[in-house]
């Protein structure tokens, strides 16, 4: 296989490997209610009314 | 607190007829251009315009223009956020959507040209380092890669708000809605890690910019052909994507600011910054452009000159003057001055400069070939249809992507712009964790 | 080490151009057409160029006969991501045609425009698609590669067979390629290295 092509695919390889784990850090990351700081931000009440609608373009 | 999440995320749930329409126009256009490939694909590269000696034309043009749209995203995304700058939180992720979705148009302009398509794994069986293609191949891999992740990244509490927010939508939307949330609660561990990531992401993307688009210069710029062997391709070609994405991110937050009524969140002053930005470009590209070609006209030589006055002189005279009043002349005095500064004006402005630079690429790949050292005979090159078919159906293939995130995504990041709001309202204290990062930043 | 070389005496050249026409029939170069021919779209191999020098009265006439060179450094193996050209220990500059993808990254490196590109499949007018070269090393190439002179790298190889079935190595004379062959003024010879 091409020198050039060892790379390349390295390259991505390595990329992705360390983008999953980011990922899976991320989100295996603890959270529980109480140690939210601005815990009104994130409130997951249903939306009651209807969103105002867009009628032509949206 | 609620309304920026109703104004920003009911496109997402209220479709108008002009959407499909429009969709439907821009499919008609890609089938357009799927029928001149395939037409290509059966006769051979002998239906465009290209011959010997032009070898490259309007497609390896569309190659460098692509990418050099995508660069602006990371600039407004990446290197703002490096240094602070508050006004880029309402457009990032419309800037981001832009380069995510422009660069795998750089790429398949490419595979378009190849004369053998079917043979494009060689690349991956028997790649050779020393070839600039394959430097390219590499670098706008890594930055398409890193590009989609960063992307995600910054989408991650978006889309947790649209898990839990949107109850109107199809069953397919909540499952990929909840999947790509990733477990997301808000928590404050989360934000910690999601703030550290995008922060050491948005300094390995800035890197990448320079790194890009370096090197598709350089596929130029390693080559011995008169006018496009010079030391400062590299910069010129990164000063001149920037300038051309910066454009490219105005035009779309205008359409998008108008179509969304999303007035309140991108204000006429977001466009006076971006405009200002915009002029020091211009004066960049111009500053690199003037130096260029003062000194190959001082140095005189022979082969220089000829592909010096092609472009001053010659055939193409009406090319190169117009890109130079698309990208200078037009755009630097609306934008240069306040009064014409408005949303209005930046976005003429940036039509401009987007032309000009399409044909700033067409300009610095055609003539070069059209005067080879040897034969002394003059080249020609008109592209045909198929061309031209293909180029629209990558422009019309843009804008539907786009379409399609602006419905599945909300365009403007809402978990940024509040959380640049709980900063103003919140009482002096110690710096969190993740501020760190934010230190000097300015009044948003 | 074997190295290759052809020397092209300028002042000799009257440019006949039998040595064009003899390599595009030993190697099989497709055909274009006087329409294709108009866009710039014929495979020369070999060509020979016309350069006129000085304003009436004092005109003086050049001939550069053009094959590949052969380049020692050569600019379009620099470039080829797929590896298709290279140099081989000869100093031949040989194309791999199976492996090109036809990115032309080469025709635009060249400095001497050696290089060419099948634009269509190739195809002949009638009678001449009876008077092919069978040799398997000169087949057709399909639509979309990339090819140019090979120093007839298909009669260094029959030389060097015939050589070594008699039995003794490879002498001057032995290698003559299509255009040194039938050049008429002995213009064109193949030095033989070692």
């Amino acid at each position: 296989m091409g020198e050039g092509s060892l790379i390349l695919i390295s390259v991505i390889a390595l990329a992705a490997l360390i983008y999953s784990g980011l990922l899976v850090w991320i989100s295996q990351a603890s959270g529980s209610e109480e140690e939210m700081l601005y815990p009104q931000q994130w409130e997951f009440e249903r939306w009651e009314e209807t969103p105002p609608s867009r009628k032509i373009f949206s | 607190m609620r309304d920026p999440e109703k104004t920003i995320l009911s496109p997402l749930t209220e479709t108008g007829l002009g959407y499909y329409l429009l969709a439907g126009l821009l499919l008609l256009v890609i089938m357009w251009g799927l029928w001149a490939y395939i037409f290509q694909l059966q006769d051979g590269l002998g239906v465009t315009g290209m011959n010997r000696p032009v070898f490259w034309g309007v497609y390896i043009t569309n190659f460098v223009f692509f990418i050099g749209i995508s660069h602006a995203g990371t600039l407004i995304s990446a290197i703002l956020r490096i240094v602070g700058a508050e006004w880029r939180r309402p457009f990032t992720r419309a800037a981001e959507a832009v380069t995510v979705l422009s660069l795998p148009f750089g790429a398949i302009s490419i595979f378009v040209d190849l004369g053998r398509p079917d043979r494009v794994l060689n690349l991956l069986l028997y790649g050779r380092f020393q070839s600039p293609l394959l430097w390219d191949f590499t670098a706008v891999s890594l930055y398409l890669f890193s590009s989609i992740f960063f992307f995600y990244l910054a989408l991650i509490p978006d889309i947790a708000l649209c898990r839990d927010r949107l109850t109107d939508i199809s069953g397919f939307r909540k499952r990929l809605y909840r999947l790509l949330a990733l477990g997301w609660r808000g928590s404050n561990e989360q934000r910690r890690r999601l703030e550290r990531v995008i922060g050491g992401m948005s300094v390995f993307l800035t890197l990448l910019v320079v790194t890009v688009h370096t090197v598709v210069a350089w596929v130029f710029g390693m080559t011995t052909q008169p006018g496009w062997h010079s030391t400062i391709i590299g910069p010129y070609f990164l000063g001149g994507a920037i300038f051309s994405g910066v454009g490219a991110v105005a035009i779309v937050t205008a359409i998008l600011r108008r179509t969304f009524r999303l007035e309140e969140y991108i204000t006429p002053k977001h466009f006076d910054y971006l405009g200002k930005f915009l002029v020091a470009l211009s004066l960049a590209w111009f500053y690199f452009t003037f130096a260029e070609y003062l000194t190959t006209l001082y140095g005189g030589e022979p082969a220089h000159m000829s592909v010096f006055w092609a472009k001053f002189s010659g055939e193409f005279a009406p090319l190169f003057a117009g890109m130079f009043i698309f990208c200078f002349l037009i755009p630097l005095p609306i934008l240069a001055i306040p009064r014409t500064r408005t949303i209005l004006g930046v976005v003429i402005a940036s039509i401009s400069i987007n032309i000009g630079m399409w044909l700033e690429r067409y300009t610095v790949v055609v003539p070069s070939l059209t005067r080879p050292r040897l034969p002394y005979e003059l080249g020609a090159y008109s592209p045909t249809g198929v061309e031209w078919s293909i180029t629209a159906a990558f422009f019309a293939g843009f804008f539907l992507l786009y379409l399609i995130f602006a419905k599945l995504f909300p365009v403007i990041s809402i978990w940024e712009i509040k959380e640049a709001e709980e900063v103003e309202e919140r009482p002096a204290e110690p710096e969190r964790g993740w501020d760190i990062l934010w230190e000097g930043r300015q009044e948003g | 080490m074997t190295r290759w070389g052809m020397v092209i005496d300028l002042d000799k050249c009257v440019a006949c151009q039998a040595c064009t026409a003899a390599c595009r029939v030993e190697n099989n170069v497709p055909f274009a057409g006087p329409e294709q021919d108009a866009m710039g779209r014929s495979i020369w191999w070999n060509e020979v160029f016309r350069y006129i020098e000085g304003e009436y009265p004092n005109v003086t006439l050049r001939f550069i006969p053009r094959p590949c060179m052969h380049c020692d450094d050569p600019p379009c193996v620099k470039v080829c991501p797929v590896d298709a050209t290279y140099k081989d220990e000869e100093g031949i500059v040989v194309q791999r045609y199976e492996r090109c993808i036809g990115c032309r990254f080469c025709t635009v490196a060249c400095p001497y425009g050696a290089r060419y590109f099948n634009w269509f499949a190739p195809r002949w007018p009638e009678p001449l698609d009876q008077a092919l070269n069978p040799d398997p090393e000169v087949v057709p190439r399909p639509t979309g590669v990339v090819e140019k002179c090979t120093f007839c790298i298909q009669r260094i190889r029959k030389a060097k067979e015939k050589a070594e079935a008699e039995g003794r190595p490879l002498r001057d004379g032995d290698v003559v390629p299509a255009c040194v062959q039938t050049c008429p003024g002995t213009t064109r010879s193949v030095k033989y290295r070692n």
